[in-house]
């Protein structure tokens, strides 16, 4: 009976072993992997490839790079700190309008420019990257396009789509509730919701393991709604994966309200849990 | 199919080399299973309680099991929190010495030896002819003793009437072993009773027969002794016994007239001394008891390294090595026993899907479960995870860097175990004293998996790592601690390879793990089969 659980057809679902052995670890080549794992060198090949990105305005590297914080940062506002090897949203400041003496947080509190350093100083350090020495990147704020805050209207929402070997073969809509604090990752508490790619529509949707009709704080229906960009976001990573030489990729795009499609990084090893939100195996479509 | 074909000729090479090593071994030098499987023993603890008001040094001398081919003594050692314990040779005994400074109250001290008992049984018949030759240092058992009157008239007379038929020497063994064993009435008596009187009142316990029985002995002018010693059947006990042994023919053969056993004695018979001994001798005047227990354990065969010792391809030569530099065989044991717990934690990974810290933690602290005790070294692994979260969610609020962050956690955990080591001695508890023997590497590695799961994941996560990490740790303990497998791996570590072989093989294992069976379960049972079945 053990056997039959292990090695039965089970509907097509993809499990992580076959997941590595098939289609992560035959992309050859391994220094690709990287690109998943460093924003900054993300950004380097998503430029390459010609695919919007939010853009970096500055990248605080070493120490010597904060000693006068304030003169450099002051001109900034509206703009997201990010670690570039952060894992699972860590590190993440997000701030709002220049304030007296600092600037906003989304919350609306008042960060000085000493606090501010003090988060920079941390990436640097490593602290969301398990003590390897990182970089700080300050980029351009994306504000959530209508598409997402029709749903819900805090946080930023995105979508991950499924790519082999330049086709795409799996969507999913990941969506912030107020339990997720404005992240989307599913094991964070998100909402993941399946894109039917050939209908251009969304689908069955899960919230912890659990299938949902609508998002638990807005109430609005999560099934058929149509997805804007579908068709540009696929060409986009239709663009990656011609010069990333990895044939199984997960790319996760968010929808800002006025530049619309943005790339906002790869992933090598990309989740199974897409397999639920979609109610059908991957290797049905791979 | 290139990479399968690739693969598993790979993997059958890692098996075709250690089986042919294996091969040869058993059918070129003779290895069996047999001779390397782990047998029952014993492990027998004496423990000696103390009392004395004025403070005084207290002795207690007594004896350890003899060394002989019936039984083989490993892993001896004397515990105590007052007294020094010392091992010495005199002459054909084994003498154990507790020696205390100026003590008072209540004292308590414990030896323990781990014995591989045989049931032995010695040819002797009708048609064994006595040959004359006495070693000199055997001649000393021809003497007579103050309870043991070999010269008594008494004695001659009864012994010449009941070998007046016997001609040859099983003969008249054989007739004084069934006056002894069913003429002689059995009493259950604790004091001593010289040979002498024992036949004149036609009664003793083992000790007047035996002693009667070695004066009987000594008459027909064979060397004979007491042998005192104990009869592990029954757990915790006081009652020592006495048998007799016969030097016949350059061996000698035990005879124990109290339970009937002729030229054999059963394994649940353990020898402590040779001779008319006393037991205890202590300095007088104090409080003194002792009790003997023991239980069933399974051994590595005392025969083991006399057998392959010579052979040409073995481990026992770098088993000596070690010895040599005071270092404990377990841990030799355990290196080779590590591959193995690594393919089984392996197993447990990709097959089950048990998510745990780290691929090597689980194993590591199952190897040191056995210095820490089982449920102690959980009970602390699980108490330092516990630790680790609660500090690391207090100091986070101060927005530490991560490596301070990660020395202020060990000093706490280092801390804690050692307020639970000084709690222990405090109040005698010695299971929480065993905590310090939890390696700070391994304590280091928990420390800095747990933090990295706080960051990445949720807290229920963490809950379900914790428990598959120690349901992990509790069957690698099992296979790792095995007895049996210890010994395969001691005769064949050549077996490494085909461990290398077997985990080839789990890392091209595309197949299910056992749990995403269960996270898929709705998607799974959502198609029938066959509708499956009806796609082209």
């Amino acid at each position: 009976m053990i056997r039959k659980m292990l090695l039965g057809d089970h509907n097509n679902i993809l499990g992580i072993n076959r997941r590595n052995l098939d289609y992560v670890y035959p992309s050859a080549n391994r220094k690709f992997f990287k690109i998943a794992d460093e924003k900054a060198l993300a950004k380097e090949y998503f430029e390459r490839a010609g695919v919007p990105f939010p853009e970096t305005l500055k990248e605080y590297t070493t120490f010597t790079d904060i000693v006068d914080f304030e003169k450099t940062f002051s001109g900034f506002e509206n703009v997201v700190i990010k670690p570039n090897k952060g894992r699972g949203g860590n590190g993440i400041m997000v701030l709002d309008k220049k304030a007296e003496n600092g600037i906003y947080d989304i919350d609306g509190k008042a960060l000085d420019y000493k606090k501010i350093r003090k988060h920079v100083a941390d990436i640097i350090m490593g602290v969301y990257s398990f003590g390897t020495q990182d970089k700080a990147l300050v980029e351009i704020r994306l504000f959530p396009h209508e598409f997402f805050r029709k749903f819900y209207d805090r946080g930023l929402a995105d979508f991950r789509l499924l790519i082999f070997k330049k086709q795409p073969v799996m969507g999913m809509l990941r969506l912030p509730t107020s339990k997720s604090h404005g992240k989307a990752n599913l094991h964070q508490g998100g909402i993941g919701v399946g894109i039917d790619l050939d209908k251009g529509e969304t689908t069955s949707a899960i919230l912890k393991g659990r299938y949902i009709a609508e998002h638990p704080d807005s109430k609005v229906a999560l099934g058929k709604n149509p997805v804007p960009y579908l068709q540009e976001m696929i060409d986009y990573c239709r663009k990656v994966a011609d010069i990333v030489a990895l044939q199984y990729i997960g790319f996760d795009f968010t929808l800002d309200e006025k530049k619309g499609p943005m790339l906002l990084e790869i992933n090598a090893r990309p989740g199974l849990e897409i397999q639920k939100a979609n109610k059908k195996g991957l290797l049905e479509v791979l | 199919m290139k990479i399968l074909r690739s693969w598993s000729a790979v993997a059958a090479l890692f098996f075709i080399v250690p089986s042919s090593i294996v091969l040869v071994k058993i059918f070129k030098y003779n290895y069996s299973l047999e001779s390397i499987t782990p047998q029952k023993g014993y492990k027998l603890t004496l423990s000696v309680n103390t009392q004395n008001e004025r403070p005084e040094s207290i002795s207690i001398k007594t004896f350890a099991p003899l060394n002989n081919i019936k039984q083989k003594i490993s892993r001896e050692q004397g515990i105590s929190d007052s007294y020094s314990f010392s091992l010495t040779n005199e002459e054909v005994n084994r003498k154990i010495t507790w020696q205390s400074g100026k003590i008072s109250g209540n004292n308590r001290m414990e030896y323990v030896a781990y014995i591989n008992s045989h049931h032995m049984k010695y040819v002797f018949n009708e048609n064994t002819v006595l040959s004359d030759h006495i070693p000199d240092n055997v001649k000393a058992y021809l003497k007579e003793s103050k309870n043991i009157q070999t010269k008594s008239a008494v004695i001659r007379a009864k012994l010449n009437e009941i070998t007046a038929e016997a001609n040859t020497i099983y003969e008249k063994i054989r007739a004084i072993h069934l006056f002894i064993t069913k003429d002689i009435r059995y009493i259950n008596f604790s004091g001593e009773l010289d040979a002498e009187s024992c036949l004149l009142l036609m009664e003793g316990s083992c000790n007047g027969k035996s002693r009667l029985y070695v004066a009987m002995a000594q008459n027909l002018g064979l060397p004979a002794r007491l042998v005192g010693g104990l009869i592990l059947n029954q757990s915790p006990k006081k009652i020592t016994h006495q048998w007799v042994e016969i030097y016949i023919n350059d061996q000698w053969v035990p005879f124990c007239p109290t339970n009937d056993h002729f030229a054999e004695l059963p394994k649940n018979y353990v020898s402590l001394y040779y001779g008319d001994e006393v037991l205890f001798k202590r300095t007088s005047g104090i409080k003194f008891d002792y009790l003997y227990s023991f239980e069933t354990v399974t051994l590595p065969r005392a025969d083991v390294d006399q057998t392959f010792k010579e052979l040409p391809i073995n481990i026992y030569g770098l088993l000596s090595q070690f010895e040599k530099f005071n270092l404990s065989l377990d841990i030799f044991v355990y290196l080779l026993m590590l591959p193995l717990a690594a393919l089984v934690s392996v197993i447990l990974k990709n097959i089950v899907g048990l998510e745990t810290f780290g691929t090597f933690l689980p194993i590591l602290i199952a190897s040191v479960l056995s210095n820490t005790g089982v449920v102690t070294g959980i009970t602390t692994f699980f108490g330092i995870i516990f630790l680790v979260y609660l500090v690391n969610t207090l100091i986070s609020r101060l927005d530490l860097l991560y490596h301070p962050r990660m020395a202020i956690l060990l000093s706490f955990v280092i801390l804690g175990l050692l307020i639970v080591f000084s709690i222990g001695l405090k109040f005698k508890i010695y299971n929480l004293v065993y905590v310090v023997f939890f390696p700070v590497a391994i304590v280091a590695i928990t420390i800095n998996r747990v933090t990295i799961l706080m960051e990445e994941a949720s807290f229920k996560k963490l809950v379900t790592v914790t428990f598959n990490t120690i349901i992990v740790i509790v069957i690698s303990y099992f296979f790792i601690h095995s007895m049996f497998l210890q010994m395969i791996m001691l005769s064949f570590p050549e077996l490494i390879l085909a461990l290398v072989g077997l985990n080839i093989m789990v890392g091209r294992w595309a197949g299910f793990r056992l749990f995403e069976y269960l996270r898929f379960a709705d998607l799974i049972r959502e198609k029938p089969a066959d509708e499956a079945g009806g796609r082209p």
